[in-house]
């Protein structure tokens, strides 16, 4: 009997705990359904985005269309050669990146252009301090629409970009932190410093941008990030979420949509009829076999 | 039933806690923070740094780099407390006015120092009224950038962590120290000016010189020589074997040496300048060698020449509208009064090269041209260069046409079914898991229109998760798929077709619908599981017999003795040897399950045996008689210490016979 009821008990709790992962927002960066600070829902409704949680699912005509990517997880080789595609046939291609994987497409497309990989510090020109460097200096499209400045939120800069590509800069007085110590010193590279740059590629386009942050909630609208990724977002919107790290969180969730998705299968739905009738019966032949022993038992006495 | 309540608020604490641990851990380590909650701190030492570096690099006289430094520290994006700000902004406005007055000083005095060399003394007084000027202002300016400074300093103390103010103190220091090199660039400068001052009023003693220039002609054709001529004069008395340099627009031509009478005569070629009407000639003397004490620099009066050349126009038939792929012919004819034949004709099509032709002997050209399918639709402009030909004396010429690409996007409308049943079709695979394969053959039309030509464009259609590509042409399609059978697709689910046409003139299009998607098994498998409910409810309903004594309070409130845990349940007695008490209960609970089962009196969970038998006997009253018996012998069976006996065992298994006997003969009856 308290087997049962422990069963029952337990059952409870996982079938709680289920529609807690199911429902609680998820707290994970750049997440489009994460409203918080690090979360990219505002960025996902205000420009319209569809989230995309495979490559795969790009438009096969990627004609004004407009693909945001921050790769913080390797990509696939499958995946390298969907993005390269893409830009060839004339999607425009945003990499937003500071020290994750955006090397390996820029390698993999064949551009000079490199994330560098060390802090971007400007102890002068920032919001708050020096993690929050500010850019004012824009190519002449860029200052034309009126972009001023854009906030970046621990970002690096880029390498190998020819200047005619490079559309904004960071100020003089910025520095890569090499040895992380928050100061410059002797030997560390000195702005200005590129940090976006616009690159003609195939029929298409590639925006190289030396922080992700700028797209998230808490930096959307500082100075004008938002004005800045509306002349570089343009029309059909996607960002790719499948190439950012999971949060157990989201991982639970990830589980319990497959465990759906393998419920909707015939394999899923059939184990699941012979389940409910094995229970179901096993109560019931148990409930008999419990009645007939007590009836001997009674017998008996 | 608190050991269960306490295992359950247990697993519910450590859930809980799990789930905050769960929840924290949700923070990977991207490298950003909350911009809302970061700590705010400023750098005071950097900007007196490097206004410091701006002032010395004014000092050595590196304006341009000085100038650069001081716009890069235009505060106005800093951050920095207002008050310092402030104090910044004007330094900054000050200190640039000081680089542009003292770059203006230098080029001044570059100037003059030029004029002088060359005994340009009409020229250098000038010049040396401007740079005295300069000088004056910008010890002015230094002295406001001064104070601008103390104001700085005294505005950033407030401000100075303890941590900076070491490099604060240093860069001060530093500051105070340039601009203290930058008043001794000022006494540099006024010294300087000084000596150029005694120069120049030593040079108003030199020999005043006169040089004139004359022509022919007042025009002239490109490439033509125009022959120019003149004298050198210092006071009347002619100057031989010196150089005299011919300059047209400001470029020097020719020079040429002066005879024994101070005369000049040269051949000045005009240049192929098809884009002036007219030029100015001018002769220029500077004094060199031995001169440079004795005589002064002179110039001639600019003679005034019209340009002559054969003008060229284009005149282009080219389509306004085009269709990537298709080939079109543009044609053009070249005018000129000078030569039109063999003339190069380039044409590019935005900034890229379209084709380069010669025109025939009448100055005709044309040539077919096919866009490629990569040019985006929309306005481009096709420039036509032609190239001048200098040996007729005809001027080129650009003209510049508008051609708009011309795509077309195809309308397509999609006539789904309005409903669709998956499985339709099974099909076995062989394999363990699916074991079947099943699927639904959908068939979708729809229309495809476009008002440019349109034949064989890939369909893609995307039904529920999956997709088939076909062809269409223009018109009428028919597309049929099939649709893998899921549990997963049900309800209204989207169809969308894309269209991608073969055609280079044809932009991709799609289309977007819903069809209602019924899913048999699904609705089977609902079925069988609320069949599997109502089952078993209604194997759980007949409480009265079957269910726990707790659901019989008035059996088991009233008892003669107290209850015991084994009457809770209403055991399905067994007749066995020695127990004629399960023998009673089986036959009473025989006989009630029977009067249930014809008569549907349900002996509920709050009836005594005794109320079942009032009920039947108001309703049958010709069980009343034996019905009473057999439930004495069953009560007596429930609640009685004694044991009974075979026959009334026996007893009660004849009374159940008689009533079911009766029953059945009513029945037959």
């Amino acid at each position: 009997m308290l087997i049962r009821k422990m069963s029952l008990m337990v059952l409870a709790v996982l079938l709680m705990l289920a529609m807690l992962v199911w429902f609680y927002p998820s707290s994970g960066d750049f997440e489009g359904k994460n409203s918080s600070w690090n979360g990219s829902s505002n960025f996902l409704s205000r420009f319209q985005a569809t989230p995309l949680n495979s490559l795969s699912s790009l438009p096969s005509a990627p004609e004004e269309t407009t693909l945001v990517t921050i790769p913080y997880l390797e990509f696939t080789s499958a995946d390298l050669e969907i993005l390269k595609e893409f830009v060839a046939t004339g999607g425009s291609l945003v990499i937003l990146d500071d020290f994750g994987y955006g090397n390996q497409i820029l390698k993999y497309l064949g551009v000079q252009a490199r994330f560098s990989g060390s802090l971007l510090l400007d102890p002068l020109f920032n919001y708050k301090n020096e993690n929050f460097p500010r850019t004012f200096t824009f190519s002449s499209s860029l200052a034309e629409g009126g972009i001023e400045t854009v906030t970046f939120n621990h970002a690096t800069c880029l390498e190998g970009i020819p200047q005619e590509n490079v559309v904004a800069q960071s100020s003089y007085f910025s520095f890569l932190d090499e040895d992380y110590d928050g100061e410059w010193c002797e030997g560390e590279v000195k702005g200005p410093l590129p940090v976006i740059a616009i690159n003609e590629l195939g029929e298409g386009r590639l925006t190289v941008i030396a922080d992700p942050s700028i797209l998230i909630n808490g930096m959307l609208d500082m100075g004008d990030n938002y004005l800045f990724l509306e002349e570089v977002c343009t029309d059909k919107i996607y960002l790719d979420l499948s190439h950012l790290p999971e949060t157990p969180l989201d991982k639970a969730k990830q589980r319990l949509r497959e465990i759906r998705d393998w419920l909707g299968t015939i394999e899923g739905m059939l184990g699941l009829i012979v389940l409910t009738l094995v229970l179901t019966l096993k109560h019931y032949v148990g409930l008999k076999s419990k009645l007939l022993s007590q009836g001997q038992r009674r017998g008996n006495d | 039933m608190k050991k269960p309540a306490l295992i359950l608020l247990t697993l519910m604490l450590t859930f809980s806690t799990l789930w905050g641990g769960a929840v924290a851990m949700g923070v990977t380590q991207i490298p950003h923070e909350d911009p809302t909650k970061a700590e705010n701190h400023y750098s005071l030492s950097l900007p007196l740094l490097n206004y410091a570096n701006a002032i010395s690099l004014m000092a050595c006289r590196n304006y341009s780099e000085a100038g650069d430094l001081i716009q890069q520290l235009e505060s106005s994006h800093a951050n920095l407390p207002e008050e310092v700000q402030f104090v910044m902004s004007r330094f900054n406005d000050l200190a640039a006015d000081l680089t542009e007055r003292l770059d203006r000083l230098d080029v001044v005095l570059d100037e003059c120092e030029i004029l002088l060399s060359q005994n340009e003394m009409d020229a250098t007084p000038r010049k040396i009224v401007e740079a005295r000027g300069l000088v004056a202002e910008i010890g002015s300016l230094i002295g406001n950038v001064n104070t601008a400074m103390d104001e700085l300093i005294l505005q950033t103390a407030p401000f100075i962590s303890a941590r900076e103010a070491a490099s604060v103190q240093a860069s001060e220091a530093r500051l105070r120290e340039s601009m203290g090199k930058l008043a001794q660039l000022e006494d540099w400068y006024k010294d300087l000016l000084e000596n150029m001052e005694s120069e120049a009023g030593k040079k108003e003693t030199l020999t005043a010189t006169t040089l004139t220039l004359q022509t022919r002609s007042s025009r002239a054709w490109v490439g033509e020589s125009l022959s120019v001529w003149g004298n050198l004069i210092a006071e009347g008395v002619p100057l031989a074997e010196r150089a005299v340099s011919l300059h047209i627009s400001n470029s020097q031509i020719a020079t040429v040496n002066t005879g024994r009478d101070g005369y000049y005569s040269t051949w000045l070629t005009l240049p192929y300048w098809y884009d002036v009407d007219e030029v100015k000639v001018h002769a220029f003397y500077y004094p060199e060698g031995e001169d440079s004490d004795r005589f002064s620099a002179t110039s001639s009066e600019g003679i005034n020449i019209a340009v002559m050349f054969h003008p060229t126009s284009v005149q282009i038939e080219a389509p306004s509208k085009m269709l990537p792929g298709l080939p079109s012919e543009i044609r053009g004819k070249v005018n000129s009064r000078g030569k039109i034949s063999g003339r190069n004709v380039q044409a590019l099509l935005d900034e890229d090269p379209l084709f380069q032709i010669s025109t025939d002997d009448d100055g005709y050209f044309s040539r077919d041209i096919m866009i490629g399918e990569e040019i985006a639709h929309g306005e481009h402009s096709i420039t036509f260069s032609v190239a001048p030909d200098n040996e007729s004396r005809s001027a080129g010429t650009i003209t510049v046409s508008s051609l708009d690409i011309l795509k077309a996007k195809p309308v397509v409308t999609l006539r789904p079914p309005g409903t669709i049943f998956l499985p339709a079709k099974l099909e076995p695979t062989g394999k363990i898991f699916p074991p079947l394969s099943s699927i639904a053959r959908i068939k979708i039309e729809g229309e495809v229109h476009s008002s440019l030509p349109l034949n064989e464009a890939q369909a893609m259609l995307e039904v529920a998760g999956a997709s088939s590509t076909s062809f269409v042409n223009g018109g009428e399609f028919s597309v049929e798929m099939e649709v893998p059978f899921s549990f997963s697709r049900v309800g209204l689910q989207e169809i969308k077709l894309r269209l991608v046409p073969a055609e280079p003139w044809q932009l991709p299009s799609e289309c977007t619908t819903e069809v209602l998607i019924i899913n048999l098994a699904y609705l089977l498998v609902l079925v069988v599981v609320l069949a599997g409910v109502g089952v078993e409810m209604i194997m759980h309903r007949p409480h009265g017999l079957y269910e726990r004594k707790d659901k019989l309070p008035s059996y088991v409130e009233e008892p003669h003795e107290p209850l015991r845990e084994e009457v809770i349940w209403l055991p399905e007695a067994v007749p066995i040897a020695k127990e004629n008490r399960g023998v009673i209960l089986k036959a009473y609970y025989s006989a009630v399950a029977w009067i249930q089962k014809i008569y549907g009196i349900l002996l509920g969970p709050q009836m005594t045996l005794r109320d079942f038998l009032n009920q039947v006997s108001s309703s049958h009253s010709r069980f009343a008689g034996v019905l009473t018996r057999l439930t004495g012998l069953a009560e007596k069976a429930l609640y009685s210490q004694h044991a009974q006996g075979e026959d009334e065992a026996s007893l009660a298994q004849d009374l159940s016979a008689q009533i079911k006997k009766q029953g059945s003969e009513e029945q037959k009856t």
